[in-house]
């Protein structure tokens, strides 16, 4: 009961904890009985006795891992040390796959990876997105009651959650049997590709990237399960994307290139750049060069950053107070970013999906006539690093930069930006009605913690509540989603800015569960909680 | 006699049907449509949590977790050993 009450917490926290009274007193429990006397037809016989959809995981169930749930609360310290240790497992294992080499690879996603933590080539190809796809897709299905799930049933819920997992290993399985049947792992280089790597090499990529999927989603649920902080899935691509940041802008590590060694950081490149050649050569290269991160990239995502924090500030303070103590008044902020970075994480990760398939697809069925309308890949012919789409359906929702008709570099802006506006405006509609924190589950919520809204009965909260958040949601995604089209669109951010707006919405959703923790546990004897004191 | 007995409610029987089938609906539409409305936590507005609930697989420690992902990534650093070593694919 503890863990659901540090979960629900509404507000000012301590207010959550303090009103709550023992749920499922006599009253309650006598009118819900009285209720199910009266109609015993209410159970619905067809649901019982069909086989669902649902239950078909149940042979899987006992061979899933499963993190148990921690046997008394995780204090403040070891949360933290918990959060890191995972982040800093994950990032560890973003190694070279075996039988890949790295180098000679192209990759075909790059303007995807930041935001789904991944890195082409290594144990991270897929990243989250298994995770992230297999989450939204049973929440949808749930939600839109397409696959029935009582989630007031324990053993549903629990099966619910053993579909996700699963899910998400058989997402990791069919893509990486895709891209390697396409081709995908290949060097690209004439001159290697005839020592071409036997089926037991191609049945390792598929090994160990199944693998890295089941123990990325072990990780996404130990800090799930309340041994960390936030839902895994934002740490870990919070995680990630600052790590990408800091390396594009500051990163002192170098490569090998056509031009010589170059610097991973953008700053560093340009000071090398001061230092080696003429300074209006070197400026321009800082701000242009396509290989690695430029400096036009790091403006870019320092201005979406700037924007997204700015918006993730307003908000609509509703008056709201206690129904049993006098003069506890206080306020429930609805965010304007309702959804924060869901319906771009959302809208990517369908992005991401398509491309994959897309590219898996077309590499397979290379003769097929269909195979151009879905799209044409290009290697790149400065780095070949890269594969850039260059025509057909997934170009045009694409960001990439890459074709020499003017028409299409005119159209694809366009409707790249539509796609991406109606797919989180859609998503962010319906995002709150599906995860539990409509109005009226807000209602519900405040009725069970004595809250009531100044100014309104108890019967008009819902109603309320539901005339703003449906419009904070949709706005919010709009802002969002025009954000990145218009940092995205042109195709010259490369992914970098969608990864840092994500990041920091992430990282303020991440910062609330890390307060009201501090907050609630009150954190003075823990050591790092000092650090949230100096103020 | 029996038509007029059952007191309270509406008075015909098709209105009496109507009230209990929108009741019914009202009860299906008022179902809890996740994890979180189901007051379990999980998913929530800003959130993706997905994995908030024990079931009945094996159950493991959060540290053997991390010692399998280390392991992993061990395996996998094995693996690049081997191929240098032996110089060929396996």
């Amino acid at each position: 009961m503890h863990r659901l009450a540090s979960g629900h917490n509404t507000t000012g926290t301590t207010t959550g904890s303090t009103y709550r009274v023992p749920v499922g007193s006599s009253p309650a429990l006598g009118s819900r009985r009285c209720l199910q006397f009266c109609q015993p037809e209410l159970v619905e016989p067809t649901l019982c006795a069909s086989v669902r959809l649902l239950d078909l995981a149940k042979p899987f169930v006992s061979l899933l891992p499963e993190v148990e749930f921690p046997y008394q609360k995780i204090g403040f310290d070891e949360k933290i040390v918990y959060t890191v240790a995972s982040v800093a497992v994950y990032l560890l294992a973003s190694l070279p796959l075996s039988n890949v080499s790295q180098g000679r690879l192209a990759d075909p996603f790059t303007w995807l990876r930041t935001p789904f933590a991944s890195q082409a080539g290594t144990a991270l190809e897929f990243g989250l997105l298994p995770i992230v796809t297999a989450g939204f897709l049973w929440q949808i299905l749930a939600g839109l009651k397409i696959v029935k799930v009582s989630f007031e049933s324990r053993t549903d819920r629990e099966l619910f959650q053993s579909w996700q997992k699963l899910t998400a290993v058989l997402i990791a399985v069919v893509y990486s049997v895709l891209l390697t049947f396409a081709g995908y792992f290949d060097p690209v280089d004439q001159f290697t590709s005839q020592e071409s790597v036997p089926i037991w090499g191609r049945l390792t990529y598929i090994v160990q990237l199944s693998f890295m999927a089941l123990i990325t989603a072990l990780l996404v649920e130990l800090l799930d399960k309340g041994y960390g902080f936030g839902p895994g899935i934002l740490a870990l691509s919070t995680a990630w994307s600052a790590t990408q940041f800091a390396t594009s802008f500051v990163g002192i590590t170098t490569s090998v290139t056509s031009r010589g060694w170059e610097s991973h950081g953008a700053l560093v490149q340009l000071i090398r750049n001061i230092r080696n050649k003429s300074f209006g050569l070197a400026i321009y290269e800082a701000f242009t060069r396509e290989n690695l991160a430029n400096l036009t990239q790091i403006y870019i995502a320092l201005a979406a950053l700037g924007v997204a924090i700015y918006f993730g500030n307003c908000r609509v303070d509703i008056p709201i107070k206690s129904a049993k103590v006098r003069s506890m008044a206080s306020v429930y902020p609805i965010k304007l970013l309702y959804c924060g970075a869901l319906p771009l994480v959302f809208t990517y990760a369908v992005l991401y999906n398509l491309n994959i398939i897309g590219f898996a697809v077309t590499r397979i069925f290379n003769t097929a006539p269909f195979a151009k309308y879905i799209g044409q890949w290009k290697l790149d012919e400065f780095t070949s690093s890269t594969y850039n789409l260059t025509c057909g359906f997934l170009y045009f929702i694409s960001a990439s930069p890459k074709n020499i008709s003017p028409i299409h570099l005119l159209v694809r802006p366009i409707t790249f930006s539509l796609f991406t506006v109606i797919v989180s405006v859609l998503f962010a509609k319906s995002w709150s009605n599906i995860s539990g924190s409509s109005g009226r589950d807000l209602a519900k919520q405040f009725k069970e913690q004595d809250i009531s809204m100044i100014g309104h009965r108890d019967t008009a909260v819902g109603k309320e509540l539901g005339k703003i958040i449906p419009v904070a949601a949709t706005t919010g995604a709009l802002i969002v989603a025009g954000v990145t089209s218009v940092a995205e669109g042109f195709g010259l951010s490369n992914g970098l800015a969608v990864g840092v707006l994500i990041g920091v919405l992430s990282a303020l959703t991440l910062l609330e569960s890390v307060m009201t923790e501090f907050q609630q546990s009150g954190g003075m004897g823990s050591q790092f909680g000092q650090l949230f004191q100096q103020r | 006699m029996s038509s007029s007995a059952v007191p309270g409610g509406a008075k015909t029987l098709a209105k009496r049907k109507a009230t209990q089938e929108n009741k019914l609906k009202q009860q299906l539409q008022s179902q809890p449509t996740s994890t979180r409305a189901a007051g379990a936590g999980g998913s929530s507005s800003t959130m993706l949590k997905i994995y908030t609930d024990e079931s009945q697989g094996f159950k493991i420690d959060p540290l053997v977790v991390l010692v399998l992902a280390v392991s992993f990534i061990f395996s996998v650093v094995l693996l690049h050993v081997l191929a240098k070593v032996t110089g060929k694919f396996f």
